[in-house]
């Protein structure tokens, strides 16, 4: 569910209080010192690259039914997270129903044993624990946060949905008619949602394995039996891996994992290789007509390598470098020299069978055009010359900060962990950083040469009102096939 | 519509049985729970106010190795005369357009070649700047800040224009967005015209145009000192090496104006007024804001205004929730929240549906909040409430920006560090009764404003409701 605008207030000072307008600077404690000399204003100080911190060292260890268990010890960490990853997601469990294991994923933690959705969202509030479970096209997540002096507690209600989760008609109708409201009203009133689910199908054709559309109609049609037997046959067939990030010891974490698994199993013998990506040529335009907006919302998609691939350290430089932060190259260009834009959000989508760089921009709807020549003049410079050394320096010093970041909570900790399994070996991390640090430019310059140069495939979407963009688009050469939100949300173009 | 009757007895004694019994381990089962080894609620800090004026506030936080480093200066929108509306947040901008010794995008530049990463954030109250960084990179950070503190002097025309641009933009992008008008149209209808918060932080669109280089400078001199900013180190550092670099970083700074004068909560009072306005917009849904205006953060019903707005809304369970989302699938999002600023707060309730009646969804809105006054709110309620306050500010404490924020902000407000938890253990005390209280005082019939916003051409508005313009 999308956050209301005015809960965005809550950020303005959720806990902000008054000031009693003292007379001079109240600090707290401490005392006015002596100056210190002048410093030398002159020239910057200069400053080494962040030294990358000691490999972070997840425990393997192996449960009953060979059953991996990967813990990632967190000191400091108040919360801990425990994930369980079962390796059927949609496209292995329910390939020609997909709405089936999207409602199974949401109402995994909708009441579970003895207790209804209200007793388990109370028992959960009680020791403030969440539990989070959902159903991706690859994988399906059931997962707890809990403090840690209720880990225990937590455990038993994540156990609960594990084994004997409610499914009860009742929730189901809820998630229907909430599900229903999404795909019909809620998201194609949204620019930002339609651009990204218009893209995402647009990448991924229905023939892809991930390439399933969402239909109001078969979401009418979930039933309470269709979701007890596909979570009945998960429960008999899908290997399981166990994540777990907090300030623990494993030794004794270990009975509790046990427990929690109990007969489910087997083990994830690792990660899936993920399907073939799609095949893509040319150049294609899908605009989405939203009648009366001001604004344009401007995405595009190129093929990229895979988190797997030989060229994955080059492939995050050359997005950070091009179109991936602030200092990035379109963002500088088309925010701090134009002033046409708040900022280019870009970014490096790595999941293998998926992977691409994405650019997406709002603007202004005279600026379309000339935005997609600035774009496409960016990616053409990133294709013939390598990035210079301060950039390629800079983005690896951005990447050696985060990844020296990555316990500073549960998320950050349980995203490296996860990337380290799926990398493969515990000592993944730092190897996969050491690898980001050993990029050369011409390494950059000759992947963007393949990936973002004149024969790259490209997929535009631009969001906005036809009547006002299109004649422009048009005259810029573009072949634009315009559909409703609708049809973007549920991923209906035109050639499908 | 009375709410209907409520499965409690199992959710009561299933919490009641969670809190009154130890942890205890299953059978055969090492025990797992305990406390943790840092207790995140917990301040120490080590302070000083420099010659002239700037308060530095130091902690140790050596969980993770980075260091969050935060400018908050005592200016927001609300500090702004009528020829200045928006300028604070416009400045905002500016401030990383260079500065006397690191001209033009120096700061960006030199910032992130040292991996670090910069933000900034201007609200009715305060500008905040913050950076992340490694601890090797402190001494850059503090010399850039420094600089653009005491040094701003180098605001060309061209960096004005292109900053005009990009806030103007942002405006656009803003106000395009799904229910993207509605904060700053409800700012109107809840604080009468001349009062600080009327006017919405970004300004209008002639505010921003309107802007000269001159004004900028003008209010760098009135806000920009030393006097009025407070300088919040957090992280891997020893606080004594990292004190005696913002001493030598800082301590030239020239001394300026010093602490801006600004109105007080008592001298801006408001009366109550019921204002019905309403939007349309290209949207299929409609949706409905209810707001009054409430006491300031210092007051003490402020805190009891927390728990009620976490106890209508904080998901499944809670009553606002129930009646909208789940037991009745009447809307498609719906919420409560108190923001609590400096001059004065404001309880919000809202719910957006396709097909809702607005006049319904009133009712529903209203039945929820007052039924804390003919339903008091059973224990389980309250303690759900606290408890989710308590976690917030735990989840906000756990990062080095994070604390910073925190601690920036009191003493910014001549408080003491830890006053959030000060706050919350204001909280911590709340009864049924306040709640009961809290409604009758400050929520009443006649200081309610609401905001309905509807697809363009739809006459489903709240009868009486008068279009509100966004100039």
């Amino acid at each position: 569910m999308s956050a209301h605008p005015l809960l965005l207030l809550g950020l303005r000072a959720a806990w902000a209080q008054a000031e009693a307008e003292p007379p001079s600077p109240a600090p707290p404690a401490g005392a006015v010192v002596d100056p210190a000399p002048a410093p030398d204003r002159s020239r910057l100080p200069v400053v080494p690259p962040p030294r990358l911190r000691p490999p972070l060292e997840p425990v393997v260890m192996t449960l009953q039914n060979d059953v991996q268990a990967w813990i990632l010890p967190t000191p400091g960490l108040h919360r801990a997270r425990v994930s369980v990853r079962f390796a059927d997601g949609i496209s292995g469990l329910c390939p020609r129903a997909p709405a089936r294991c999207a409602a199974l994923g949401d109402q995994l933690g909708a009441g579970a044993g003895a207790l209804d959705a209200e007793a388990v969202a109370q028992a959960l509030d009680g020791i403030d624990a969440e539990l989070r479970t959902a159903m991706g096209r690859d994988a399906g997540w059931v997962e707890l946060d809990a403090p840690l002096q209720h880990l225990d507690l937590g455990l038993d209600r994540l156990r609960d949905v594990l084994i004997d989760p409610s499914l009860s008609r009742r929730e189901l109708r809820r998630w229907r008619r909430e599900t229903h409201q999404a795909l019909t009203s809620h998201w194609p009133s949204d620019p930002w949602a339609t651009l990204s689910e218009a893209e995402r199908h647009l990448w991924l054709p229905p023939d892809h394995p991930w390439g399933h559309r969402a239909s109001p109609g078969a979401v009418r049609r979930v039933r309470a039996g269709d979701l007890r037997a596909a979570q009945a046959e998960r429960a008999a067939r899908s290997p399981l891996t166990v994540f777990v990030v907090g300030d623990v010891d494993p030794e004794t974490l270990r009975p509790h994992l046990a427990l929690l698994i109990n007969e489910l199993g087997p083990g994830a013998a690792g990660p899936p290789p993920g399907p073939p990506p799609p095949a893509h040529a040319g150049q294609r335009w899908i605009g989405v007509d939203m009648p009366g907006r001001s604004q344009a919302a401007l995405g595009l998609s190129l093929a990229a390598p895979d988190s797997a691939s030989p060229e994955a350290a080059a492939a995050l430089l050359l997005s950070r470098v091009v179109m991936d932060g602030f200092q990035s190259r379109i963002n500088l260009l088309l925010r701090e020299e134009r002033g046409w834009t708040y900022g280019v959000a870009g970014r490096w989508e790595a999941a293998p069978g998926a992977a691409r760089f994405q650019v997406q921009v709002e603007l202004p709807l005279d600026k379309v055009v000339p935005a997609v020549v600035d774009i496409e003049a960016e990616l053409a410079r990133a294709a013939a010359t390598p990035p210079s050394q301060a950039e390629l320096a800079r983005e690896q010093a951005g990447v050696a900060r985060e990844h020296n970041r990555a316990l500073i909570d549960e998320d950050s900790a349980s995203a490296a962990l996860v990337s380290a399994w799926r990398w493969g070996e515990a000592a993944a991390l730092r190897a996969r950083a050491d690898a980001v640090m050993a990029v050369q430019p011409a390494d950059v310059q000759a992947l963007a040469a393949r990936a973002l140069g004149p024969e790259a495939a490209r997929r535009w979407v631009v969001v906005g009102d036809r009547a006002a963009l299109g004649p422009a688009l048009a005259a810029a050469g573009f072949d634009v096939r315009w559909i409703s939100p609708q049809d973007a949300v549920l991923g209906r173009f035109p050639t499908d | 519509m009375p709410l209907r009757a409520r499965p409690w007895p199992l959710a009561l004694a299933l919490i009641s049985a969670l809190h009154a019994a130890p942890v205890i381990a299953m059978p055969g089962l090492p025990p797992l729970g305990r406390a943790p080894s840092v207790d995140p609620l917990e301040v120490e800090v080590i302070s000083e106010v420099l010659e002239n004026g700037l308060t530095v506030v130091i902690e140790e936080q050596r969980r993770t190795p980075e260091v969050a480093v935060q400018l908050h200066v005592r200016v927001g929108s609300r500090d702004e005369g009528p020829a200045e509306r928006g300028c604070a947040h416009l400045f905002e901008h500016l401030m990383f357009e260079g500065s006397a010794h690191a001209p033009g995008r120096t700061y960006d530049e030199a910032t992130t070649a040292a991996g670090m990463e910069n933000n900034a954030w201007t609200t009715a109250d305060e500008t905040v700047y913050t950076a992340l960084l490694s601890p090797e990179g402190l001494d850059l950070l503090l010399f850039l800040e420094s600089d653009r503190l005491g040094w701003l002097s180098s605001v060309t025309a061209a960096d004005l224009k292109n900053q005009q641009d990009v806030v103007l933009q942002e405006r656009a992008e803003g106000y395009a967005a799904v229910f993207g008008r509605e904060g700053d149209a409800m700012t109107r209808l809840l604080w009468p015209e001349g009062h600080p918060y009327h006017h919405p932080v970004i300004g209008t669109v002639a505010d921003i145009r309107g802007f000269s280089a001159e004004a900028a400078l003008a209010l760098h001199s009135r806000a920009y000192s030393p006097g009025n900013t407070v300088l919040v180190i957090v992280g891997d550092v020893d606080a004594e090496v990292a004190l005696a670099s913002a001493r030598r970083w800082f301590s030239d700074v020239p001394a300026g104006a010093g602490r801006l004068a600004r109105a007080t909560a008592a001298e801006t009072p408001w009366a109550p007024a019921r204002q019905d306005g309403m939007l349309e917009d290209a949207l299929e849904e409609r949706s409905l804001s209810l707001a009054w205006p409430g006491p300031p953060a210092d007051h003490p019903d402020a805190a009891a205004l927390q728990v009620l707005a976490m106890a209508l809304s904080n998901g499944r369970g809670t009553r606002l929730d129930d009646a909208l989302l789940y037991d009745r699938r009447r809307a498609s999002d719906a919420g409560a929240v108190f923001w609590d600023g400096d001059l004065g707060g404001e309880l919000h309730l809202w719910a957006t549906g396709k097909r809702v009646r607005l006049p319904r969804l009133a009712r529903t809105l209203e039945e929820a909040l007052r039924s804390f006054s003919t339903s008091p709110a059973t224990e389980a309620e309250l303690q759900r409430a606290k408890g989710a306050l308590r976690a917030a500010l735990i989840d906000q404490l756990s990062t080095p920006e994070g604390r910073a924020e925190r601690i920036g902000a009191c003493v910014a407000r001549g408080q003491a560090p830890d006053c959030a938890q000060a706050q919350l253990a204001a909280a911590q005390r709340v009864s049924a009764a306040d709640l009961a209280r809290v409604i009758d005082q400050w929520l009443g019939p006649a200081a309610r404003r609401s905001l309905s916003v509807v697809p363009v051409g739809d006459k489903g508005a709240l009868p009486g409701a008068i279009l509100v313009e966004l100039p």
